[in-house]
């Protein structure tokens, strides 16, 4: 049985050091060594685990494609708007369309398992290309008072649900309830935005009339999805 | 005998409502007094599962204990469950979902399934001739863990030919369970108006890099149950006595050599968790958890302690602490706290934040390391010279960075630690230790010389 000589411990047969002291392990029988002998084996096997590496070059290629598409219509419709008088003109919406398009189908391959920044980046992407649209005229006339809110509370409206949607494990009509309460907060945020946009008073109205529709539909479905079709225990949920 | 139904919730069983087969649909039972604060630690850093191990003398075939896995799962209806969240607290639900033998991996106890939908709280684990048992510490102690793991293995060689007499160690699969087994024997003897456990300075803790996320290291000695035995009696101990007190003396080394404790009045507690089963003193036949801890330690300000010394401190540290009347203490501040009608009204959200600040200030602030000694592991004869050795793996936290486990099984003595930073130094001071008191241990790691890159971060040589 080999051993270390500074630890005065044995090691396995297979030990080319000291698992203590990282010491080299003096074999006298060089085929000595045997993996399988080792109580722990020396791959990693996690039910986790899922090594697909082609899912990464699937993704580097189809970025690779959607650039090459964006940039052969961003060429020729540049050259096609130039054409007649040498200037540039309507092709300027057009491009700024595409590469808004182009950065909203490459984000979620460059930023697979980062949905937080994904969502971020494309947000600011679409308000820019609002702005870049609304400036190309010379006035910034709506997008900073509508288009930039809007954009906002539809983003973080739709994130927030889809959170809650995929945080339910089960999945049914409850989906429809979580469905609903976006709507709800989302329909407020617009009234809002539009209200503070035409300088009135900020207080909603009509988007609270539907609130109080939606939030009771909600809640029944959450009821008929947990109680009546799963028939969950109720004391089990809310036992204090 | 009682015949089982269904786990359903322990302190109000009787009141049911509706039809049989809604109920029987839908079992769900709470968590033991010991189990409630562990879920809302869960994290990939922190898996509170720990891992027993039997290494058999023959390659295992994995149809077959697949085989004994199925079998042996209806005896252990209250293991067959998954973990939910409710409004104010966590509840275990049945699970039907298979629970497959998984292959074994170089980095035991990470990327645990407890609280994802249909994972199970325990899986088993086969590698080579290894049986592996990985159990979550939400569902049961050592103690019924043991029990799961010597069932299975007796159902995995009475496949192979071999029977087993069943009895309260080893449970026969075909058997009935009682509710007995699924009680939580914390509430039967928590003392309402005792005083609460008195609460210690912080600990020193073991300083070092943490390794990659997902990986930790395993050392295991093997030494001579025998001669650790006659060992200890020429000291005056018990064996865990006198383990416990190899464990303090090179955490005194660790510190002594760290450069942030150079300075002696400014130096912590050296303090050592070592947790032991109730059921030896407070009669129960639950299979879910049910063990406390002594604190032994030794306050490095007052000087250097000899090895002598500090067997002297742990065995009276022990011999207090292992008192009916002191242990009820914690019981039942530990049952009296869950109950208070102020705690329960938290939802389970903050109550998850709460928990995870007591813990770390009642828990592993606390503590330096942890040691526990599960002794023989009790195999039964028909089986057990079929089996090298047992290991009991702990899991290691990013606070408690390294810690113990022991086991024997015949005279194969068995302590592995379970570390999650760099630097070994106690690992290899413990086993020197044990080295110079004349016992002759073989090591093993499941890292091997590859895998350390970087230099060693280790302020001793």
């Amino acid at each position: 049985m080999p051993y270390c000589s500074k630890c005065g411990v044995e090691v396995e047969e297979s030990a080319a050091t000291c698992p203590l002291c990282r010491a080299p392990i003096q074999h006298l029988d060089e085929d000595a060594a045997h993996e399988e002998n080792s109580t722990y084996p020396q791959h990693i096997i996690d039910p986790d685990d899922a090594y697909r590496l082609s899912r990464a070059e699937r993704r580097r290629m189809g970025v690779e494609l959607l650039t090459l598409v964006a940039g052969l219509a961003t060429a020729a419709l540049l050259l096609v708007d130039m054409f007649p008088d040498g200037a540039l003109g309507w092709s300027l919406y057009a491009i700024g369309s595409i590469a808004v398009v182009w950065l909203l189908s490459i984000l979620p391959l460059l930023l697979t398992g980062k949905p937080r920044l994904m969502v971020v980046l494309m947000l600011a992407a679409i308000v820019a290309y609002l702005c870049l649209i609304d400036a190309l005229d010379g006035l910034m006339s709506w997008s900073l008072s509508f288009g930039a809110p809007i954009t906002m509370a539809t983003f973080i409206g739709t994130y927030l649900t889809t959170v809650a949607l995929r945080s339910r494990a089960i999945k049914g009509i409850n989906l429809f309830g979580i469905g609903a309460l976006g709507l709800a907060g989302y329909l407020v945020a617009l009234e809002c935005i539009i209200r503070l946009a035409l300088h009135v008073s900020a207080r909603p109205y009509w988007s609270v009339v539907t609130a109080l529709v939606l939030v009771p539909i909600a809640i029944f479905l959450f009821y008929l999805h947990g109680r009546v079709l799963r028939g969950a225990d109720l004391r089990k949920i809310f036992r204090l | 005998m009682v015949m089982f139904t269904n786990p359903v919730h322990q302190d109000d069983e009787p009141r049911l409502r509706g039809p049989a087969a809604y109920r029987d649909r839908h079992p769900w039972y709470a968590l033991d007094h010991a189990a409630i604060i562990y879920p809302a630690l869960l994290s990939d850093t922190m898996s509170a599962s720990y891992r027993i191990q039997a290494t058999l003398d023959a390659p295992v075939d994995v149809p077959l204990l697949q085989s004994a896995l199925d079998t042996i799962r209806a005896r252990f209806p209250y293991f067959q469950i998954e973990l939910r969240k409710g409004f104010f607290w966590f509840f275990f639900e049945r699970n039907t979902a298979r629970n497959s033998v998984l292959a074994d991996s170089k980095f035991p106890l990470q990327k645990s399934p407890v609280g994802t939908r249909g994972g199970y709280l325990y899986r088993v684990r086969a590698h080579a001739n290894h049986i592996a048992l990985e159990m979550c510490h939400i569902l049961t102690d050592g103690h019924g863990a043991l029990i799961f793991f010597r069932t299975l293995l007796a159902e995995y060689y009475r496949l192979q030919g071999t029977d087993t007499v069943y009895d309260a160690t080893v449970f026969d699969p075909h058997g009935s369970p009682e509710p007995a087994e699924w009680e939580d024997a914390f509430s039967r003897y928590a003392d309402p108006g005792a005083p609460k456990p008195r609460r210690g300075p912080k600990a020193w803790h073991l300083p070092g890099l943490p390794l990659p996320l997902h990986t930790m290291r395993v050392t295991t000695g093997v030494l001579s149950l025998a001669a650790a035995l006659a060992r200890a009696k020429e000291c005056g101990a018990t064996l865990t006595v006198f383990l416990a007190a190899v464990y303090l003396a090179a955490l005194q080394d660790v510190q002594d050599a760290d450069p942030g404790s150079q300075n002696r009045r400014r130096r912590r507690t050296i303090r050592l968790q070592m947790p032991a089963n109730l059921r030896g003193f407070f009669p129960s036949s639950t299979l879910r958890n049910f063990s406390l801890f002594a604190l032994p330690e030794i306050d490095t300000r007052l000087g250097h302690y000899e090895f002598e010394e500090i067997i002297t401190r742990i065995k009276a540290i022990m011999t207090l602490s292992f008192d009916a009347k002191e242990l009820k203490r914690t019981i039942t501040r530990n049952v009296m706290t869950a109950k208070h009608p102020a705690i329960r009204i938290i939802p389970l959200p903050i109550k998850n934040v709460l928990m995870r600040i007591i813990y770390k200030s009642h828990g592993e602030n606390m503590y330096t390391s942890l040691s526990t000694n599960v002794g023989p592991a009790r195999m039964p004869p028909s089986f057990a010279d079929r089996i090298r050795r047992i290991d009991v793996v702990l899991p290691s936290t990013p606070g408690l960075r390294t810690v113990a486990g022991t086991a024997s099984h015949g005279d194969a003595l068995s302590i592995s630690f379970g570390s999650v930073i760099e630097r070994n130094d106690l690992e290899r001071l413990f086993f020197r230790r044990l080295v110079k008191a004349g016992l002759k241990v073989k090591v093993e790691s499941n890292l091997s010389a590859k895998d350390i890159k970087e230099p060693y971060h280790a302020i001793l040589q």
